[in-house]
C-alpha cells in the first residue's frame, strides 16, 4: 500500500469504525472540504449562469464560464439511490459491515447527487425516495467528512 | 447524413473462437489468447498470414491488476509479435465499449480498405493475487467515494438497480427466474464456466449478498480467457469456409455526459438510448426486425435497460415480463449461450460469437431462421457497442 495513504485509528472512532481512505483535496475540490470542516455543505457553482456541479467541474460545462466558486447550499435531499456493503467490504471497512452508501440529490438541482454513509439508524432504512439532511462527522485525523441523516417527519418519527 | 446503410465495402463476420475459459487458468493468459485468435482464423478456413488488421479493447480486467502485455492483458502489440504479423497495415485499441466496441471500429476499417482481415480479441485475466485497487483518494471518484466505502464495482454499479427496483417495482424475485433460466442456458454450453451447473431460483436467493442489491449471481464470473472474431468484406466471405454474418448495423457510444459520483439510473437510460438511436439509424432496422438478440449483462439488470432501450419492451416493463408477472410480449430470444452470466466475465464475447453463430445457424440453442440478430456490449454510459447481424447483406 503506498505510503501516502492516511489510515484513519480505528478507536478513536466509534468502536467499529472503518479505516476511510481520506480524500487529497487538490485545487479544484478544496472548497468542498474546506467548507465541510467549516460544518457547512458547500457546492461548486458557475457565477455566470448558476448551475452547480459536483464533483467540481474544470469549467462550466453548460455555459463555459470560467468563474466558478463554492456556494453553501441547503444540505437537504433526497436519497435518489443506494448501496447496502454485505459481503465483500473493501479493506479497512470490515468492522463497519454492513453500511449503506447514498447518493443524494438535493434540493437545489435535479440531478445534482453527492455521496455519504447513512447514520442514525440502520443501514437496511435506506430507501429510495427518503428525505435526508447533511451531517458532518469528524475523523480521528480532523479530517471532516459529510454524512447523511434521516429529516424526521411531521411527527417526529425517522 | 446517409442512413439506414453503412457505408463503404459491404463487411462479414466469417470466423470465432474462444480459448479454454476457466475461473482460474495456470496458463498465461497470452496463451489463451492465441489459442482463441488461432481457432478463430481457423474457423474462418484462413491462416494468420491472412491477418492485416488487429483492432483490440485491452483494458486491465479487474482495478489494481497488472499490465504486462501477454501476461495480464493481450493488446495489439502482443498479438502481432505473437504470430508475427509481417502484412499487418492496420491496428487500433480502443480506451471504452468493450470487445463489440473494438469489433465495430474493425468494420469501419475493412468497410474503408485500411485491412482486409482485421482480428478482433478480448482477454480477460484473473489470478488469484489480482492487485487491490489503489486506496488513495486521489482523482474525482475515488476523492467523493472511496472514503464512504463505495470503491469497488460492484458497489459502484448497484446504485443504478436499486433504482430501477424502487422506480418500476422490479423485485428479486424477478431475477431469480431470469438468472436460473441464463444458467439453464450455460450449463449445456461446454464453452460456458458454468457448463453443467444449472442453478434454481432458491440458489439465487441463497447466493451471496455483496453491495445491495447486487448478489455475486447478479456479476458476471470472473474468469481467465479469451475470445476472437474475423472481419472481412462480404465478398472474401463468399469464398471462405464458414457462412458469412453480414454486419448490417454498427454503433460505438454510450459515452458519460453527467460527472455524478454515483452512476444515476437515468443516465443509464439515455447512454443506453443513444446507443440504440445510432445503431437503428445505421441500419434503418428496429428491435421488431431481431429474430436473436445478446445485449450485455456484465450486471445482470443490464439486461432490463439494454432490452427496454433497444425497444424490445417499453420503459421498466423488463423485469415484470423476465419475471414471469406480465404476459410475454414479443420478446425475441435472447442471450441464448448463457451471455456473460453464464460463460464467464469476456467482456461481451460471448454475445458477439452468439450473435454470429445464429446467423451461421450453427448456435447450441439455434433459433431457426434466424436472419437477423443483435449484438451490444459495454457500459451504458462508459463505453458501449453494438452491432446487427444478417445473413445477407442489407
Amino acid at each position: 500500500m503506498s505510503s501516502s495513504y492516511r489510515s484513519g485509528t480505528p478507536g478513536n472512532e466509534a468502536a467499529s469504525a472503518p479505516v476511510r481512505p481520506r480524500p487529497t483535496p487538490t485545487l479544484r475540490t478544496k472548497g468542498f472540504w474546506d467548507a465541510a470542516r467549516r460544518g457547512e455543505l458547500a457546492i461548486q457553482r458557475c457565477s455566470a449562469c448558476q448551475r452547480f456541479f459536483h464533483p467540481p467541474a474544470p469549467i462550466c460545462m453548460r455555459c463555459h464560464g470560467e468563474d466558478l466558486g463554492f456556494e453553501r447550499v441547503s444540505g437537504e435531499g433526497t436519497i435518489h439511490s443506494f448501496s447496502i456493503m454485505r459481503g465483500s467490504p473493501p479493506p479497512g471497512f470490515e468492522s463497519a459491515t454492513p453500511y449503506a452508501v447514498l447518493a443524494v440529490e438535493l434540493d437545489e438541482q435535479p440531478g445534482l447527487v453527492v455521496m455519504g454513509n447513512l447514520v442514525g439508524v440502520p443501514p437496511e432504512f435506506a430507501q429510495v425516495g427518503r428525505r435526508v439532511r447533511v451531517v458532518f462527522q469528524t475523523l480521528d485525523d480532523s479530517f471532516v467528512l459529510p454524512m447523511f441523516e434521516f429529516i424526521a417527519d411531521e411527527s417526529g418519527k425517522v | 447524413m446517409t442512413r439506414g446503410r453503412l457505408a463503404g465495402r459491404p463487411v462479414a463476420a466469417v470466423g470465432v473462437g474462444f480459448s479454454e475459459v476457466a475461473r482460474r487458468s495456470n496458463r498465461p493468459l497470452g496463451s489463451l489468447a492465441v489459442q482463441a485468435c488461432t481457432r478463430a482464423v481457423e474457423d474462418a478456413g484462413l491462416s494468420v498470414d491472412d491477418i492485416d488488421g488487429l483492432s483490440n479493447y485491452p483494458n486491465a480486467s479487474r482495478m489494481g491488476a497488472g499490465d504486462v502485455d501477454g501476461l495480464d492483458t493481450v493488446g495489439v502489440n502482443f498479438i502481432a509479435q505473437a504470430f508475427n504479423l509481417r502484412n499487418l497495415r492496420w491496428s487500433t485499441s480502443i480506451t471504452q465499449g468493450t470487445v463489440t466496441a473494438s469489433a465495430v471500429e474493425a468494420v469501419y476499417a475493412v468497410a474503408a480498405g485500411a485491412c482486409d482481415y482485421a482480428l478482433v480479441w478480448r482477454g480477460m485475466h484473473n489470478p488469484a493475487n489480482f492487485g487491490q485497487p489503489d486506496l488513495r483518494a486521489t482523482g474525482d471518484r475515488p476523492e467523493f467515494n472511496y472514503p464512504y466505502g463505495d470503491i469497488h464495482n460492484v458497489m459502484r454499479f448497484s446504485f443504478p438497480y436499486s433504482r430501477y427496483m424502487a422506480k418500476y417495482g422490479a423485485t428479486r424475485e424477478d431475477m431469480a427466474t431470469l438468472i436460473a433460466k441464463i444458467r439453464l442456458s450455460a450449463s449445456v454450453n461446454e464453452e460456458a464456466v458454468f457448463y453443467r451447473q444449472p442453478i434454481t431460483r432458491e440458489d439465487y436467493f441463497g447466493g451471496k449478498m455483496i453491495a445491495e442489491p447486487l448478489s455475486r449471481l447478479d456479476c458476471d464470473m470472473p474468469v481467465d480467457g479469451c475470445a476472437a472474431v474475423v472481419f472481412t468484406t462480404a465478398e472474401r466471405a463468399r469464398d471462405l469456409r464458414r457462412k458469412p454474418a453480414h454486419v448490417s448495423g454498427a454503433a460505438s457510444l454510450g459515452l458519460n455526459y453527467s460527472t455524478t459520483p454515483a452512476f444515476l439510473l437515468e443516465e443509464f437510460q439515455a447512454g443506453a438510448a443513444q446507443l440504440a438511436k445510432a445503431l437503428w439509424s445505421s441500419c434503418g432496422l428496429s428491435a421488431c426486425d431481431i429474430d436473436q438478440a445478446n445485449v450485455y449483462d456484465g450486471f445482470s439488470y443490464f439486461i432490463y435497460l439494454y432490452l427496454e432501450a433497444l425497444g424490445f419492451c417499453g420503459e421498466g416493463e423488463a423485469a415484470s415480463i423476465l419475471g414471469g408477472r406480465t404476459a410475454a410480449s414479443d420478446l425475441p430470444p435472447f442471450n441464448t449461450n448463457g451471455g456473460a452470466l453464464g460463460m464467464g466475465r469476456l467482456h461481451g464475447s460471448p454475445q458477439m460469437i452468439e450473435a454470429i453463430k445464429q446467423i451461421q445457424g450453427r448456435a447450441l440453442d439455434q433459433v431457426p431462421g434466424a436472419e437477423v440478430t443483435l449484438a451490444q456490449t459495454g457500459g451504458p454510459t462508459t463505453g458501449n457497442g453494438a452491432l446487427v447481424f444478417t445473413s445477407e447483406p442489407l
